[in-house]
């Protein structure tokens, strides 16, 4: 293994051990794993050319040679123009910023690792730490205490102009890895080119709720720069209440537009949470949430519910309605194992339940949830239909001070990824 | 009655209707200004009490091209920083080498704790005129300026920076109460009497020195990309930068005219900003001399939290180190080491007992004198960098015009650098 930095400017030796030329840049194709070494830009006799990776003998050092580093050739080796737009050059990487996946946030590249993976020269990962620094500038013997911080290629997405020579399939998956929360805390300390371009990467559905998550000013931004459709086609893939609280930052005139490009179904449910006052149960409740007959069986309801279950998350109730969609209980998914599943849905329900009419504040619900720990409460019209449901996490946000808001992810938490990567909401 | 009706109603309406620009422009608002007037610090209201005193209204008009150069050196970063969304430190450090980017910053800090040091110097003279020893008055300063930054968000940080800058119209008030005689002052900036003078020219070099040093350029446009102003509102940032600077020269040019409309006409010669407070109080009352501690105190204090948070800023930004405004200590430790280790500098610093503390400006002059034109010709090279900001570069005739005033300053601050010397 060896550092770019420890090569940049060093010989490009020939088979004979000569001195042909040396060395300016390297050139990397992207990987999932790894981003390979795909050739060497030299200075040969003041003609910028670039040797293709094939003819790399070694990275680094040698034993036992004269130039005790450098980059050593084939016996047969050409030198070819340079332009390649899917490569990246090394120096274009170096000295910029990138976003460390895993540690969602924005880092500096100080220097590059490189290595050697089954005959194949790859990029490791990039040094980040001062160590980096001190080594560039040839001190680091003077610090030798400090450690290297090396972040893995597989958890890198390298950033502005770099990201076109790259695979946008690659950086999707690593970028979509990371929590929406995550992504909208790092986009903070970017340009907004940048911000625009990994917003463009994510996926539709990431994308939108790295909106829901970003600060008011950013998603202010974003509103201003996108297009009506795109703006439509985000708010789609987010719950209406969520929907419902971006519109209402827009200026009036540009959320109907908006409402407009969107499906009908969608826009009228996100118009009905539109029209409860801001701090009312209306305006932070959920509409999401699975109501059943109430002459059902326990095991009717589970078969009923194992497709609708496949759709909502956060169920912690099943609320049960009679005619007219008039709430008469809820029944906990624990009841509906535990129970004999031909007893009826009715003989197992919670009848003596507290609710609340949706024009009730926010301020007051908070302190009733509080008050008798819920976690999830029933929200119903006059009528006493079920309209809405506000759960824990509902009032969690509501309830941080702006203080607290505007403070970046505490790195206090360890997450357990599986192959997959994606950690549970 | 009317049409004083229809009067009114159609201004509101106007107004109404110029409502979302004003909200942008109050919106992209502040990093000029607050820049501009911090740049009024302890080292900037002793050079403006000297050139009074000694040399009564005939300095005052050094002012105008101060605010030219100013505004030119100060537009250039606002719209590198709107146009890239990029600190200072941060186009430096991609843009030229890790070397070169490795000594401006030691070089920065070097400049900005020898200011800071004079800043806390500024609030230990201040507060004892006010009869509070320095032994109390330093370490409630420090620790004022650490809960600031540790306690608030930056924007919460930005609001306290902007009542600090309502503080200096004490510097007006206390220029109003020496009761100057306008006449001979407005004939003195019409046509100003210049001499050859040897002390006259060195102050004239001082005037601009102090008024340009590198931490602004590092801060404010920090300050502009923090609040992530738009290219399209990039005209908003522009018109802040120059109110900025317009401000800041009325109040020196006031404490210029309080200076020598007394201590001056009286023949009283001072070394500090503080011998300029007390000096006040026979000759112009109480409550002049006060006011001109009291502003000397908030400038200090206000300086005295920008210097340390906006090299901590900008050093991090350039090494890669975590950014540690809205971070926690262990998570941002390089930032946080920085921020504070300049800060107990401060105080530590002024309370060594017989420091001079004209040698320490002297100081902080000469690192000024090489940090600048460095800082100044790279900002140059990153405005016309067309790859980086496009169609925002310089013209070919602003670019004369910036190159021309850059090599005003410049020389200035090569000549203050050996002035110290000869």
């Amino acid at each position: 293994m060896v550092y770019y930095s420890q090569i940049l400017g060093k010989p490009i030796i020939d088979d004979v051990g000569n001195k042909v030329g040396i060395v300016k840049d390297l050139c990397i194709k992207d990987g999932v794993r790894y981003a390979s070494v795909c050739g060497v830009v030299g200075n040969f006799n003041g003609n910028a050319k670039m040797i293709k990776w094939e003819s790399i003998a070694e990275l680094g050092n040698k034993p036992n040679d004269k130039f005790s580093l450098g980059i050593y050739l084939n016996k047969e080796f050409s030198k070819i123009k340079l332009h390649d737009a899917t490569a990246l050059n090394l120096n274009r990487l170096l000295d910029k910023q990138i976003i460390d996946v895993k540690g969602a946030r924005v880092v500096r590249v100080n220097d590059i690792l490189l290595g050697q993976i089954h005959n194949k020269f790859v990029l490791i990962g990039v040094d980040i730490s001062t160590k980096g620094i001190f080594r560039r500038l040839g001190i680091s013997g003077l610090f030798k205490k400090l450690k290297e911080h090396i972040i893995m290629w597989k958890d890198i997405s390298p950033l502005a102009e770099n990201m076109s020579s790259l695979s946008i399939k690659v950086q999707r998956e690593k970028l979509n890895q990371m929590h929406p929360a995550e992504i909208a805390d790092l986009i903070r300390d970017l340009s907004i080119e940048e911000k625009e371009m990994i917003f463009n990467t994510l996926s539709d559905k990431k994308a939108a709720e790295t909106l829901l998550k970003s600060q008011p000013d950013v998603q202010k931004t974003f509103f201003r720069t996108m297009s009506l459709k795109k703006i439509a086609g985000l708010l789609e893939q987010l719950p209406s209440d969520d929907s419902a609280a971006l519109l209402s930052m827009m200026p009036s005139i540009i959320n109907k537009k908006v409402l407009k490009q969107m499906k009908q179904g969608i826009a009228a449910r996100i118009q009905k949470v539109m029209s409860y006052n801001k701090a009312t149960a209306g305006a932070i409740m959920s509409t999401n949430f699975i109501t059943i007959p109430e002459n059902l069986k326990i095991n009717e309801a589970s078969e009923l519910l194992k497709d609708e279950l496949k759709i909502h998350r956060q169920m912690y109730y099943i609320y049960v309605v009679g005619d007219g969609g008039i709430l008469k209980g809820a029944i906990s998914l624990r009841q509906l194992l535990i129970n004999d599943p031909d007893d009826t849905v009715e003989a197992h329900m919670r009848k003596d339940m507290i609710i609340v009419n949706v024009n009730a504040e926010i301020d007051d619900i908070l302190n009733l949830m509080g008050k008798y720990s819920l976690i999830a409460l029933p929200i119903t019209d006059k009528e006493r239909k079920i309209v809405g449901v506000i759960r824990v996490n509902d009032v969690l946000e509501v309830m941080l001070p702006e203080r607290i808001k505007q403070r970046r992810i505490p790195r206090i938490q360890k997450r357990i990824k599986g192959q997959n990567g994606n950690p549970a909401k | 009655m009317e049409i004083r009706q229809n009067n009114s109603k159609s201004l509101a309406e106007r107004i109404k209707s110029r409502m979302p620009y004003i909200m942008i422009f109050l919106g992209v608002l502040g990093p000029g200004i607050i820049t501009a007037i911090v740049d009024n610090d302890a080292g900037g209201i002793t050079t403006y009490s000297l050139a009074g005193s000694n040399f009564g209204y005939a300095l005052l008009w050094v002012m105008i091209p101060v605010v030219i150069l100013l505004i030119i050196v100060q537009e250039m970063c606002a719209r590198l920083g709107v146009v890239t969304g990029k600190g200072l430190a941060d186009l430096i450090r991609e843009n030229f080498s890790i070397k070169t980017t490795f000594i401006i910053m030691i070089l920065l800090i070097l400049v900005n704790i020898a200011n800071t040091i004079s800043e806390f110097a500024g609030i230990a003279a201040a507060g004892e005129i006010f009869g509070v020893s320095r032994y109390i008055a330093l370490p409630i300063a420090g620790i004022f300026v650490w809960w600031l930054v540790l306690k608030g968000s930056y924007k919460s940080v930005e609001k306290v920076f902007f009542m600090s800058c309502i503080f200096f119209i004490s510097y007006i008030i206390a220029g109003f109460m020496t009761h100057p005689p306008w006449g001979a002052v407005s004939k003195e900036i019409i046509r100003p009497s210049f001499t050859f003078e040897k002390t006259y020219l060195i102050m004239i070099i001082g005037l601009i020195g102090t008024s340009i040093s590198p931490w602004m350029q590092f801060y404010q446009q920090a300050s502009i990309v923090e609040k992530g102003v738009k290219k399209k509102d990039y005209i908003y940032s522009k018109i802040d930068v120059i109110i900025g600077c317009i401000v800041a020269m009325v109040i020196a040019f006031f404490i210029v005219v309080a200076t020598s409309a007394t201590l001056f006409k009286s023949g009283i010669r001072i070394d500090t900003a503080s011998d300029a407070a007390r000096a006040l109080i026979p000759l112009a009352g109480k409550y002049a001399g006060y006011l001109f501690a009291f502003g000397l105190l908030n400038a200090s204090l206000f300086a005295a939290s920008v210097l340390p948070l906006s090299t901590a800023y900008s050093v991090s930004e350039a090494f890669g180190w975590e950014l540690g405004v809205n971070r926690k200590y262990g998570e941002a430790k390089q930032f946080y080491l920085l921020y504070g280790g300049m800060i107990v500098a401060g105080v530590l610093f002024v309370f060594i007992p017989n420091i001079s503390l004209i040698s320490l400006m002297y100081f902080s002059q000469v690192l000024n004198g090489i940090l600048l034109p460095i800082i100044i010709i790279f900002m140059l090279k990153l405005i016309n960098n067309k790859d980086l900001v496009g169609e925002y570069k310089n013209s070919r005739l602003y670019n004369i015009v910036a190159w021309s005033a850059s090599i005003v300053i410049m020389a200035v601050a090569v000549v203050a650098l050996f002035s110290v010397f000869i």
